[in-house]
């Protein structure tokens, strides 16, 4: 433990910071009809040219079966879609008002991610989910935290000089001609 | 201002599947108040080097949050008695290790800007009866773990739904 301590107390160094737009999670809960439920969620929001930028599922009998995220200004029609299939309708919650930082590189070592829960959990900071991906960690936290989120975790990890977290000024949007 | 670039494809171009077999699967529950003790926990854990091929932490019910940690089967040994160590296993209840388990993954251009390609992965194994045990969909990539000898069945099934590259 004296060990760990010991490297907190060193900076990690990290390559980036991003931040998301603002988005609302969508939990898909595990009742009556689980694998019906979750696989029409993703058929419907496909059909409807929906994308879901971020999920998480896992099928292990869980009261939550699965988590994702939405853009903030899709959520009306996924509403409405969802809303006319009464199998979704009481299986789906959701969560306004989220957003993803996702910190690079993690170098599939634990440290990145335990010091981030570390720092996280201390400062009492919502976690409404986190996945890694081929470089980086992303973390869903309250939308208004983000800021507050970053400042927490650059006490303890180092950015290039000249570096700072950044959200994406170009958003790519698919359709179908 | 707005760029409209057309690009068409038959099916969702991939770089490759990265396939994985013989690792562990460690299922942890965490109530977020102990998020600070698990984070210097898994500190520890990194000291020796151990690697991971997917994270990911998803609520399970309302109050509790659950950690999933693909690694190694190798490391499994190790990670466990190091846990054991800090928790009652028996007497908590809160730690699964799922074993040996195996992993596809797979990216391409501008999967997390793109509407369909989750859904195409999980009908491709769900229409054949292939049960899916987590999965994550973050950045451009796909994660999606298996039951042991799954992957076999699994991999012609999603180069059917996705252009893989030939060697």
């Amino acid at each position: 433990m004296n060990h760990t301590r010991e490297s907190i107390d060193k900076k990690i160094r990290i390559n980036g910071i991003k931040l998301s737009t603002e988005l609302v999670q969508v939990n898909l809960l595990n009742r009556f009809f689980p694998q019906d439920s979750g696989a029409l969620f993703f058929q419907l929001l496909a059909q409807n040219q929906i994308n879901i930028p971020f999920i998480l599922t896992s099928g292990m009998g869980e009261k939550i079966i699965g988590s994702c995220c939405v853009a903030a200004e899709d959520i009306h029609r996924i509403k409405k879609v969802v809303g006319g299939e009464p199998k979704l309708k009481e299986k789906l919650e959701f969560i306004p008002g989220v957003g993803t930082l996702c910190i690079f590189p993690h170098h599939s070592n634990l440290k990145l991610l335990g010091l981030s829960f570390y720092l996280l959990g201390k400062q009492h900071l919502p976690l409404y989910g986190m996945a890694s991906s081929i470089s980086s960690l992303t973390f869903i936290t309250d939308y208004s935290q983000l800021d507050n989120a970053v400042s927490i975790l650059l006490e303890y990890m180092n950015l290039p000089p000249n570096h700072a977290p950044f959200r994406p000024e170009i958003h790519v949007i698919q359709k179908k001609r | 201002m707005e760029t409209i670039a057309v690009y068409w494809e038959p099916k969702p171009k991939t770089y490759g599947f990265k396939e994985v077999t013989d690792l562990s699967l460690m299922n942890i529950e965490i109530t977020p108040g102990k998020m600070g003790q698990w984070g210097l926990w898994l500190m520890e854990l990194a000291d020796p080097d151990i690697g991971f091929h997917l994270i990911l932490a998803k609520y399970s019910t309302h109050q509790k949050l659950r950690l999933y940690i693909l690694l190694e089967k190798f490391w499994a040994d190790s990670v466990l008695s190091h846990i054991d160590n800090r928790i009652d296993l028996e007497a908590e209840k809160y730690f699964h290790l799922t074993s040996p388990v195996e992993l596809i993954s797979f990216q391409g251009p501008h999967f997390g800007d793109r509407y369909g390609i989750a859904y195409s992965a999980f009908k491709a194994l769900d229409d054949q009866g292939i049960p899916i045990l987590v999965a994550a969909c973050s950045g451009a990539a796909v994660y999606i773990v298996l039951s042991e000898k799954k992957l076999l069945a699994a991999r012609p099934l999603l180069a059917e739904a996705f252009e893989v590259p030939q060697p």
